[in-house]
């Protein structure tokens, strides 16, 4: 509908005025019908009553003139100009001699010989006293038709004559229509006077309704990456906009938390590569400084290469957590032993933990499969055992147990080490927290190793969780899918590797 | 570079020097690769335009074609499909600076036979060239051994001056590799994918190599006079008689 596309392409304010100007047209419009019909009703009725009355006194109130014919005690002039249209047909043949076997006229008043009605006459024949309406030259008359016996008294006050009659009583609706006219003016001129009044007042509510929206808009303006701290100032809590206006606030908060981290990784990053760099080329400056052997220009160029290593692996970190923060990595669906994977991992970092004098051991209650891409569950495995074996001292225990829980499957990473002092527990998976002195992660203090874990287990619908402190080391958990017995083929895989 | 020029006798093949054609738009990486090729005893030609590497091939035989895949003008990748629309079989490695699995893919499909992300070590360069030279023939050898240090594929026994090592199966593979790459820098890199066949190289992998090295070089190193197993800083390890 091209108005609704109009209305949309405008302000709330000029929609807000549109609906309410309409919704006054509605309202107004069903009201004033039906107060016409109503009014209209109304009049009618009090219309046919009147000539009922007038029927009433014209039947109680004939009197007989010596000559036979027929006179009321009131004159006419005292009815002023409202006086009834009137006349009397006799249809006794016997009392009024009349010629006509239909009747004559005995009595009209001045109004009835005025306006004689030619179409009165028809009613005669017709049985009952309903009222009808007949035109006439320049109104309608409502005519009454009723026949009646008039009884007449003499001075004694005994019935001398009865006179078998048809009162015919008839008002105009002149006076009625007229009446109604001026209300149907009335109204039609209230309808647009309505609708303007209405416009006007709508559009100012609107846009008082609206300037706190128009104020809040405006501050939100301002608060601009650098002044993410600035809040919009709630009004009432309680009503729309005050929540409308906490919830900005909160959204802000969050964006003023994630800008924050992400200056603090910015910095944390810059620093980490800022050190390789400088170390690249403080080793060569200082190196070419002054005459050297073959042998120690080697141990300069080795060690500048190490730095070199250093960057490459960070720049490679960085590529894998943009691409799993981007989601643009795809993983497999297929079923996982726990037990073979954990063995797997224990396995490869076995050596690790022997160098360390420490007992690296894989236990196992039920046979746990799992669902998901083993590559990318492996190397968050493998992540969470060597940190356990870097962060446990020389003669400690590592115990990786594989386990069927009612919530799914788990792998859990226990190990006897100092533990993770609770003001860190909270932050520890969160992407830039470091765990104190010691990194958690390869590259220096980023601390990217225990996101990414936690991301790669997510991604595969499961969980990593550190488990509350039992007094001793620190077990981390992982929990994932069972695996059901018709389980996916698995799918083609896409992951992040690196073979720089 | 020294290392690798001495190691020159051992690599360059016998009859005449591989031709390798270096397209890489880079001038530092391109004379840096040439430069170190050379001394590995290869015949190194480099272009630094799609179109003239292209021009260049359908003149001149190369062995092996290490091809950049963002060049000015025509890239990489648009480049190797022409050639092998063409027919050319040389084998190619592929230089890409982007890390993504797409275009690896991409890569490997339009016809590259191996891919390299920068930054790469340029010993891994070599060992990937040494491999697509030499595909489809295996020495065959069943004893590998370098001075006094024997190594027996068949009944799997390593001795050294006579006295037997015993070793777990991953040191086994490890000495293996290094014994076959004798004299040749080794990086963890090329250990992480040749020994340990993980598909990505992490900090934990590293440890893993670093501790196999240790525990290698203390079983045939540690009452010997001559150290065979030597670090080279900051690029990797080898297996060589003489002191470096």
């Amino acid at each position: 509908m091209s108005m609704l596309t109009w209305l949309r392409s405008h302000s709330l304010r000029i929609s807000l005025t549109f609906w309410n100007v309409a919704a006054m047209i509605v309202v107004l419009a069903v009201y004033a019908t039906g107060v016409y019909i109503f009014v209209s009703r109304n009049a009618s009725n009090s219309l046919d009553t009147e000539i009922r009355y007038d029927y009433q006194w014209a039947a109680a109130m004939a009197d007989q003139l010596p000559d036979g014919s027929l006179r009321w005690f009131e004159e006419e002039s005292s009815f002023g100009s409202n006086t009834p249209w009137l006349q009397v047909w006799c249809t006794d043949d016997a009392g009024c001699g009349a010629s006509s076997n239909r009747g004559e006229v005995i009595y009209r008043t001045t109004k009835a010989e005025v306006d004689p009605l030619p179409e009165a006459e028809k009613l005669l024949t017709q049985s009952g006293d309903a009222i009808v309406s007949i035109p006439a030259e320049d109104t309608t008359y409502r005519v009454l038709t009723s026949p009646t016996t008039l009884r007449f008294y003499d001075r004694a006050g005994q019935p001398v004559s009865n006179k078998r009659v048809i009162i015919q009583v008839a008002r105009s609706e002149l006076l009625m229509r007229d009446e109604m006219r001026g209300l149907l003016l009335i109204l039609l001129l209230g309808l647009p006077i309505g609708v303007v009044a209405a416009g006007i007042f709508g559009y100012s509510l609107a846009r008082r309704a609206l300037a706190p929206i128009e104020r809040m808009a405006e501050h939100a303006q301002s608060i601009t990456a650098d002044r993410l701290h600035d809040r919009l100032p709630i009004g009432n809590p309680k009503n729309e906009l005050g929540r409308l206006a906490s919830v900005f606030n909160e959204t802000l908060g969050r964006l003023e938390e994630s800008f924050e981290q992400m200056r603090r990784f910015t910095a944390d990053v810059s620093h980490e590569l800022r050190t390789p760099l400088t170390a690249i080329r403080s080793v060569g400056e200082v190196g070419l400084r002054e005459r050297r052997d073959e042998k120690a220009y080697r141990g300069i160029i080795g060690s500048m290469l190490e730095e070199v290593d250093r960057l490459a692996s960070l720049v490679d970190r960085l590529l894998r957590w943009s691409r799993a923060e981007t989601g643009q990595t795809k993983l497999a669906q297929e079923v996982i032993d726990l037990r073979e994977l954990a063995e797997d991992v224990a396995g490869h970092l076995g050596v690790l933990a022997e160098e360390k004098q420490q007992l690296l051991t894989v236990e196992q209650a039920g046979s746990p499969r799992g669902i998901g891409d083993r590559q990318v569950l492996r190397q968050a495995l493998i992540d969470l055992v060597d940190n356990a074996i870097k962060y446990t001292p020389a003669g400690g225990r590592i115990r990786v147990r594989v386990a069927e829980m009612a919530a799914g499957v788990t792998i859990d990473v226990i190990d006897n080490g100092p533990g993770i002092p609770p003001e860190l527990r909270s932050g520890i998976f969160s992407r830039y927290e470091r765990g104190g002195q010691a990194p958690f992660g390869p590259i220096g203090g980023t601390g990217l190793g225990l996101s990414i874990s936690r991301w790669a287990v997510e991604a595969n619908g499961g969980t990593l969780t550190l488990e509350p402190d039992q007094g001793v080391g620190s077990t981390f958990r992982i929990t994932l899918p069972r695996a059901t017995k018709v389980a996916r083929p698995p799918a083609e895989r896409a992951r992040p590797t690196n073979a720089a | 570079m020294n290392i690798l020029v001495k190691s020159q006798e051992k690599t360059k093949p016998e009859s005449e020097a591989a031709r390798v054609l270096v397209v890489e738009d880079e001038h530092k990486v391109a004379s840096a690769l040439k430069e170190g090729l050379e001394g590995e005893g290869y015949d190194v030609t480099v272009e630094h335009t799609g179109e003239a590497a292209l021009v260049r091939l359908k003149t001149d035989p190369f062995d092996v074609v290490l091809l950049d895949l963002l060049l000015p003008g025509r890239d990489g990748l648009q480049v190797l499909t022409t050639l092998r629309e063409q027919g050319f079989q040389t084998p190619v490695l592929v230089l890409t600076a982007r890390d993504t699995l797409d275009d690896r893919v991409t890569g490997l499909n339009s016809g590259a036979d191996d891919y390299l992300v920068k930054p790469f070590a340029f010993v891994e360069v070599v060992a990937r060239i040494r491999a697509l030279l030499r595909r489809g023939g295996s020495t065959g050898a069943t004893r590998l051994g370098i001075g006094d240090l024997e190594m027996d594929l068949v009944t799997r026994k390593v001795t050294r001056g006579g006295r037997k090592i015993e070793l777990t199966l991953r040191e086994f593979e490890l000495l293996e590799y290094l014994l076959r790459y004798e004299s040749q820098v080794v990086s963890r890199d090329t250990l992480a994918r040749d020994v340990w066949h993980e598909a990505a190289r992490t900090t934990s992998l590293d440890n893993v190599v670093d501790v196999h090295i240790a525990r290698l070089r203390r079983k045939i190193d540690a009452d010997c006079p001559i150290k065979l197993i030597q670090t080279v800083r900051g690029v990797g390890f080898m297996l060589r008689e003489d002191e470096g």
